[in-house]
């Protein structure tokens, strides 16, 4: 027969009590010495990794040797990469380098963004691999803006975004140092594998446009070579769970980007995206003065999209909730909170918020149709 | 080692994910070690150190979606309880399964291990003020889900 528990109020005292007597149930960890040492005494998958990537890397340049030797001869007419008519030429790799390089950025360029120290690329590769972290990380890295469409790879019906990779995005890097993966030689353009450190960037949390903006902040003559940016973002996003099995772990290593902050040592103002357009009620100016829900430690990104056909991809998790999956305009707020990402969804100028965490859970619904809060009135009509 | 495991049992519940955690923990602890440059944080280093190691456990299993039940489970729930403060502990047991794993982990360090808000800013890596933030938060949704689970019994 169980006893009830005590009365009154739950304070902290109590709550102790009741931790260190529910700590007694705990077995005993007996089995746990001997596993632990047969651990130690394994390699590290860190270390493992290291030295099978280069091999992959090598058989992988090998095949792409043949295929190469084999296309200029049986594919000479096709045009897989075309910056115009006039050009030829296809890809070649897409295989991620190990972080064995040391960083080429200069030390004096070290610094912290919304509290986050700005880390190297090889860092980022490392917190990755050490599988621990879904936090936001500060990368400060090379990117190569693509100007030119990409051909001959495979349609993915079904693509998860914004974690897969999709046709084009295995010649977009962010690399350690400064490379040049796309060159254009005798009307040829073509892309290499980077040789020191890189990882995979997703700049779709941007809305897309970040390409076109990142040459337009540089010119013309910033296009195509690498360019020093420095992007918050993170690893092993929730959405890498929808991806198939064969490629949820390239999913998992995706660094999908919340934020440039800056392009050249220029800080960029806040990313603003604006999938919806037209008709919504309220404006950026209404949402910066939402009252967060909890303390932030800064404002990532803002993007109004339609709720019925973009955002379901951006949050499934909450695709199937009437309150906002069929309102044409809902505000994707995204904020750093204690180091990881908050996205908060707001149907325009209906008082209603989603709160999601990092994991992609719903930390809270608020409907302030029942209760006082913070939102501000409407300053303009729906057309 | 108590320690540790003590701490991992305590944010996970599960005697099996304990003990994986604890693992985890010793094992990039090892690794990890040259990177103390402290050695009188070593506690705090470790306690973070373990509290990744509960959460990444704890994602892992989300993700296969399968949860072993254990002997100690049955045992816990059939058991005679003694005490009221067991009765606590049984209610205290699961109300936490209701919460999060950062909720759970803010308030194991707190409530059990008696760390004040600077050392757990330290152990989570974030401002002094988050943590009150997120403290005041778990211990809110604490209370709901006891509330809950005593008005369930």
């Amino acid at each position: 027969m169980t006893e009830m528990p005590l009365e009154g109020a739950w304070n902290d005292d109590r709550i102790a009590a009741a931790f260190v007597a529910r700590d007694r149930w705990r077995p005993l960890a007996s089995t746990l010495v001997s596993p632990t040492f047969d651990r130690l005494r394994e390699p590290p998958m860190r270390f493992r990794a290291a030295w099978l990537r280069p091999a992959v890397a090598l058989a992988a340049t090998l095949l792409i040797a043949v295929v190469a030797v084999f296309g200029s001869f049986s594919y000479a007419s096709h045009r897989l990469i075309r910056p115009s008519p006039a050009t030829t030429g296809g890809p070649r790799s897409s295989v991620t380098a190990a972080p064995s390089t040391p960083t080429s950025m200069p030390s004096d360029r070290a610094g912290t963004v919304l509290g986050l120290p700005i880390i190297s690329v090889a860092d980022a590769i490392a917190v990755r691999d050490a599988g621990i972290e879904d936090r936001e990380l500060a990368v400060r890295g090379w990117y190569t803006p693509t100007t030119i469409a990409i051909f001959g790879c495979p349609i993915i019906l079904h693509q998860v975004l914004p974690v897969q990779l999709g046709c084009g995005d295995q010649f977009v890097w962010l690399t350690q140092d400064r490379e040049a993966i796309q060159r254009t030689v005798g009307g040829t353009t073509e892309f290499v594998p980077p040789k020191g450190p890189a990882i995979h960037p997703s700049f779709d949390e941007l809305g897309g446009m970040w390409p076109t903006f990142a040459l337009r902040l540089c010119g013309p003559s910033c296009a195509p070579h690498p360019t020093s940016i420095v992007a918050i973002g993170h690893f092993d996003d929730r959405r890498a769970s929808f991806c198939d099995a064969n490629v949820r772990s390239q999913c998992q290593d995706r660094f999908v980007v919340d934020r440039v902050d800056s392009v050249e040592g220029r800080r960029l103002d806040l990313n603003v995206a604006d999938t919806r357009g037209g008709d919504r009620v309220w404006t950026l100016d209404d949402i910066d003065r939402l009252d967060p829900l909890e303390p932030t430690d800064g404002r990532l990104s803002i993007q109004v999209a339609n709720g019925r056909d973009k955002s379901l991809g951006i949050e499934p998790t909450l695709a199937s909730d009437p309150a906002w999956s069929k309102r044409s305009a809902v505000w994707l707020v995204r904020d750093l909170v204690g180091g990881r990402l908050v996205t908060r969804v707001i149907a325009d100028g209906a008082s209603q918020v989603f709160e999601l965490r990092s994991d992609g859970t719903l930390a809270s619904h608020i409907d302030c149709r029942d209760r006082f809060c913070q939102f501000p009135a409407p300053t303009a009509s729906p057309s | 080692m108590d320690g540790v495991h003590r701490l991992t049992y305590a944010i996970l519940g599960e005697p099996a994910d304990a003990q994986d955690a604890a693992q985890e923990t010793f094992v990039a602890a090892w690794r990890q070690l040259h990177r103390l440059r402290d050695p009188e944080q070593f506690d705090a280093w470790l306690q973070r150190i373990t509290v990744n190691s509960a959460r990444m456990v704890h994602r892992g299993r989300r993700r296969r979606n399968v949860r072993e039940i254990t002997t100690a489970d049955f045992e816990a729930a059939a058991k005679v309880v003694e005490t009221t403060a067991e009765g606590d502990a049984l209610v205290l047991d699961r109300a936490l399964r209701r919460l999060d794993i950062d909720q759970r982990s803010i308030l194991v360090l707190h409530h059990l291990e008696g760390r004040p808000l600077d050392e757990l800013a330290a152990i989570l890596g974030v401002p002094v003020g988050t943590v009150k933030s997120r403290l005041f938060t778990a211990r809110r949704a604490l209370q709901a889900a006891i509330d809950a689970e005593t008005n369930d019994r």
